[in-house]
């Protein structure tokens, strides 16, 4: 049993790093815009069919396609920032009609692919999975070192810029005193499209990893957002630290869970978090009731 | 340079301005009194493109400016130091100050100011570090003009600048007041505080639901019997 564990911690990790990916999105467009884009799912969803069409329909190579997918589903989400959230901001700022219209999109959207494409299980063709790496007792095929790589690399490229960026700055005024970013001449228009542009790339990213290392179904985005879900709020609404270590630790605590209980009883640990997390410290771990920080 | 004719605002189909007219010189410290709920942060708002003006023109410098967002009302050199001290608590007083400066393409005068500001408030320059939310009141109303001041206006606007401070405070703050004035920029001030708002301007505006009630000079409506009686409690 000990001998299993470096390898747990490890697919932990990976796992944890897919979920970082998508509650990220998820937590700063909260943070920021203060809606709850229930539809996040599905962005993670269309990236992994996005990704798929570049791949086996136009040959590019796995990497490539990754790209093309950031920016495709990042120009999806500022066209669904600009006709549906910017218009009800301008209209009817109401939180329940944000709820409805994102929940509205996600269902459109699931069924929408379903319709086209159908239910059947597909995989993005990726050469990083057939290779492997191993060191000691622990295995791992190249294409879940990319995940966690990747996780890395653009948790710490929005860390930074969030903190130094002018536009990072003004993402953090907006979130923290959106009237006051206003008056010191912040386009906060320009904030919240750029905000669901970021937000939109993360999930297109994580849907085009997890594509090609599990399946590409058009209920995919249901399974993750739950997940994402309690990791937001675990970590604390609009916090990107929280998600981070909301995120890594769901998915540790899932795989070793793993080990020793049946999987259909594994949600139930996320779940029993969120609830304990909600009843003690209802804005979360790291929250603090609103706002994005680093 | 700054001419507001006729404006009217709504609130929801309940007006809140009824055709306020007004206008500041430059040079000018002009107060906006009133009591609570009159229209005075209205007419502010309205001047910064916060809220939409239903009629009436706002010109500036000869220039059009209703209906420009509050971004580029700023750009314009409109600098709004808004009501409660609206400063960003998660950041710190040098990210504070930096973002009041963001408007400026020139990083040379963006140090420029943050020297000036450091210069006006010492104890803002003893810790750029610090988050602006652990501040005292007083201390977050400096940074909150120092924010303002960073825009390099030509105007600046002033909401209540004296609310919930400490008495020795509020001399202070509109001491500091007259010193931004001398040093070229003009002030629009609102104030509940009738006494000190009339005390420290060259000319006042009374607000009463909307309207403009009441204007002059400011030492003449000091001595004046309605407004005494009505704000100033003698």
């Amino acid at each position: 049993m000990i001998e299993f564990i470096p390898q747990l911690v490890v697919n932990g990790i990976v796992l944890g790093s897919i979920y970082v990916l998508v509650a990220l999105g998820l937590t700063l467009i909260f943070g920021i815009i203060d809606v709850v884009n229930f539809a996040h799912g599905e962005f993670y969803m269309i990236g992994a069919f996005v990704a798929f069409l570049c791949v086996s329909s136009l040959g590019l190579p796995y990497p490539l396609a990754i790209l093309a997918t950031a920016v495709i589903v990042g120009v999806f989400g500022l066209i669904t920032e600009r006709v549906i959230i910017r218009s009800l901001r301008k209209r009817n700022p109401h939180p329940i009609n944000y709820v409805l219209v994102t929940v509205g999109l996600s269902t459109f959207l699931l069924y929408g692919v379903n319709f086209i494409f159908g239910p059947d299980l597909r995989r993005i063709p990726s050469p990083y999975m057939k290779q492997v790496i191993h060191y000691a007792n622990v295995y791992l095929t190249t294409q879940r070192l990319l995940v966690v790589l990747v996780a890395f690399l653009l948790v710490a490229l929005l860390a930074y810029f969030v903190k130094y960026s002018s536009l990072g700055n003004q993402m953090r005024a907006t979130a923290q005193n959106y009237e006051a970013a206003r008056i010191v001449g912040v386009n906060t228009d320009r904030v919240f499209a750029s905000t669901f542009l970021i937000g939109s790339m993360l999930a297109g990213i994580a849907g085009a990893l997890v594509g090609a290392m599990f399946v590409t179904e058009p209920a995919m985005g249901i399974h993750i957002i739950v997940k994402a879900f309690i990791v937001v709020i675990v970590g604390g609404m609009g916090s990107i630290t929280g998600s981070i270590v909301a995120g890594l630790g769901l998915g540790l605590l899932e795989t070793l869970a793993g080990a020793v209980m049946p999987a259909e009883f594994l949600d139930i640990i996320g779940f029993s978090i969120m609830i304990l997390v909600l009843l003690t410290k209802p804005t979360g771990i790291f929250g603090s009731g609103g706002g994005a920080r680093a | 340079m700054l001419d507001l004719k006729d404006i009217r605002v709504f609130y929801d189909h309940v007006p809140a301005l009824r055709g306020v007219s007004l206008t500041v010189d430059s040079g000018e410290i002009v107060a906006l009194i009133g009591a609570n709920g009159a229209g005075k942060s209205t007419t502010l708002r309205a001047i910064q493109g916060m809220v939409k003006v239903a009629s009436g023109e706002i010109a500036w410098q000869g220039q059009r400016l209703t209906g420009s967002p509050p971004h580029q009302v700023v750009r314009h050199g409109i600098a709004h130091c808004p009501e409660g001290r609206q400063v960003f608590p998660d950041m710190t007083i040098a990210e504070n100050l930096n973002m009041g400066g963001m408007v400026l393409g020139d990083a040379q005068r963006r140090q420029e100011l943050t020297e000036y500001v450091y210069e006006r408030f010492p104890r803002l320059a003893e810790r750029p570090r610090q988050m602006a939310g652990s501040l005292s009141g007083g201390e977050q109303q400096m940074l909150a003009i120092g924010r303002a001041l960073m825009a390099d206006p030509k105007l600046l606007m002033l909401d209540e600048p004296s609310m919930g401070l400490a008495p020795i405070l509020v001399e202070s703050i509109f001491e500091m007041i007259r010193t931004i004035n001398q040093e070229g920029i003009s002030i629009l001030l609102v104030e509940q505080n009738a006494y000190m708002a009339l005390e420290h301007s060259t000319r006042a505006y009374v607000i009463e639901s909307g309207k403009i009630g009441a204007s002059g000079l400011s030492r003449v409506l000091l001595d004046d019997e309605y407004v005494r009686e009505a704000y100033l409690g003698i």
